[in-house]
């Protein structure tokens, strides 16, 4: 009789286990990229703000440093980044209180503007930096173009 | 899908929490650097000082005729000039020294809460609504100036301040004992004569001197009782004389200095980081921030005008800030959270949207 063919349920256990494994792997994988892409962002964010705390103690120059030590330091989660893509573009300094008044003043000729470098000699800077982050594989399934990345930093800056 | 919805959330959190922290230490160390700028006034301040001083004593030699030349060339009818006060009534009005606020601690105060809204961080301050009469509730950020020195009270240190005083003359003598009181009165008992002052004497009048004074009674004084003759000429006396060198030392101000020694110049910056993801009660959810600046250089002095200028650096995360940080934090929560200020509805008894 067929039905007594088909009674024996030997192995469906292990039919039913090796469908599960793939997706329970996958659910894995996916949760530690999920969060290898957040420790990624994070390592971003850090290395900004660490490179504008180097720049504030006159520890680097220009952007071309500032971009430099970003990369530097993101260490170990450079692997998810595409160099090429981090760029910085500086805004114009802040307008802060005392520059205001001091470029109001500054009409008055080199008297003002000496008096104005002994007097007022911090200045505002702030950037936007952005990155394109390259996923890890089964994220990038998700964001095959990469993912961008965008960092804001504003300081003022002693000695200028 | 709930596995991953949790690990977004957490994920966002944990960058929020980390951006949270990059803004006031970017903001800390703003505040450093125009703390810097204005301990850097403060020696270029004391060097006019100085300017202003020789032109003083050069004015004054000049009146005394002991320079020969000099006075000729300034007329000996000025005595002093004292072009001193004017530079330290500048420097007390700029940098709030014998001030309630000065103009300089507020624009570390403007220029570090502007610096704070352009890094993400809350920034309530411009929102205060004359109207209601009251502050917005956490205000946020909160700057605590140099609350070390200050100890456990917060009060002081959330009033911009630059921890700078004047320095005074009697700071070169030490051998000179402080000022205290100036003792007015003598008894003299068994021989020994005994110095008092106004506190310590009483009015005991007589028919033949309404005006005579004892020692005062019940109060355990050597003498009780004992009438008590005027020191006349109390300045004349040695105790008297020396005292009165102290106090004028102690009066004559001379530069700014610092108020603290160790000198002590640092700010914390106490901000709400505002993100996107929402809290229980379907609110978003803030981060509460502290960072904490110092500002280190060699001194204020005229002398030291050439040296490095002041340098705002970030207060290391070792356990022992972190446990001062953690204690400053929870005053100011437990500050924040008690505070209840009156609207106007409340002052004036009126009931807003009544009937």
């Amino acid at each position: 009789m067929a039905p007594e063919k088909f009674s024996n349920q030997t192995g469906q256990a292990l039919v039913e286990m090796l469908l599960v494994i793939p997706m329970l792997f996958l659910l894995t994988a996916g949760a530690i990229q999920f969060t290898m892409l957040f420790q990624a962002r994070n390592a971003f964010d850090k290395a900004c703000g660490e490179a504008a705390r180097q720049y504030a103690a006159n520890q680097l120059k220009d952007s071309s440093a500032i971009t430099d030590t970003i990369w530097k330091d993101m260490g170990f989660y450079q692997s998810y980044f595409n160099k090429q893509s981090l760029s910085i573009s500086t805004q114009a300094p802040q307008a802060t209180i005392a520059n205001t008044f001091f470029n109001a003043i500054d009409g008055l000729g080199p008297l003002a503007a000496k008096i104005k470098s002994y007097l007022i000699n911090y200045t505002g800077h702030a950037w936007t930096v952005t990155i394109c982050c390259t996923p890890p594989s089964l994220v990038a399934v998700i964001f095959p173009d990469g993912i961008p990345f965008q960092s804001q930093l504003t300081i003022l800056k002693y000695p200028n | 899908m709930a596995l991953f919805i949790g690990l977004y959330k957490s994920g966002m959190l944990y960058n929020a929490k980390e951006q949270a922290i990059r803004s006031s230490n970017l903001t800390a160390l703003s505040a450093g650097a125009v703390y810097a700028n204005g301990l850097q006034i403060v020696r270029l301040t004391n060097v006019a000082l100085l300017l202003a001083a020789a032109v003083d004593i050069l004015a004054i030699a000049a009146a005394l005729e002991i320079t020969g030349g000099f006075s000729l060339i300034i007329p000996s009818q000025f005595k002093d000039l004292n072009t001193r006060k004017l530079v330290q009534d500048v420097q007390s009005i700029l940098f709030g020294i014998n001030q309630p606020i000065g103009i300089y601690p507020l624009l570390i105060s403007d220029e570090t809460i502007s610096i704070a809204s352009q890094n993400g961080l809350k920034s309530t301050f411009p929102s205060l609504n004359p109207l209601s009469w009251s502050l917005p509730i956490p205000p946020s950020p909160i700057l605590i100036f140099n609350v070390t020195t200050l100890g456990p009270g917060l009060a002081q240190a959330i009033v911009p301040n630059m921890a700078l005083k004047f320095r005074t003359a009697n700071f070169f003598s030490d051998t000179v004992p402080k000022p205290k009181k100036i003792y007015k009165y003598k008894s003299r008992k068994d021989g020994a004569i005994h110095y008092l002052n106004s506190d310590q004497v009483e009015l005991a009048p007589n028919s033949q001197n309404k005006g005579q004074m004892r020692v005062k009674k019940g109060v355990g004084l050597e003498g009780e009782g004992y009438f008590v003759a005027e020191e006349v000429n109390a300045g004349l006396s040695k105790l008297n004389a020396v005292i009165n060198i102290a106090n004028f030392l102690a009066a004559l101000q001379l530069d700014v200095t610092d108020r603290d020694i160790p000198a002590v110049h640092n700010i914390f910056v106490y901000a709400s980081y505002p993100t996107s993801i929402k809290d229980p009660q379907n609110n978003n959810a803030e981060i509460q921030t502290l960072s904490q600046v110092n500002v280190l250089g060699t001194g204020l002095a005229a002398w030291n005008v050439n040296d490095p200028p002041y340098q705002a650096t970030l207060a290391p995360t070792d356990p022992v800030e972190l446990v001062k940080q953690l204690s400053i934090q929870t005053l100011l929560s437990q500050a924040i959270s008690s505070i209840k200020l009156p609207s106007i509805s409340n002052i004036f008894g009126t009931v807003v949207n009544g009937p």
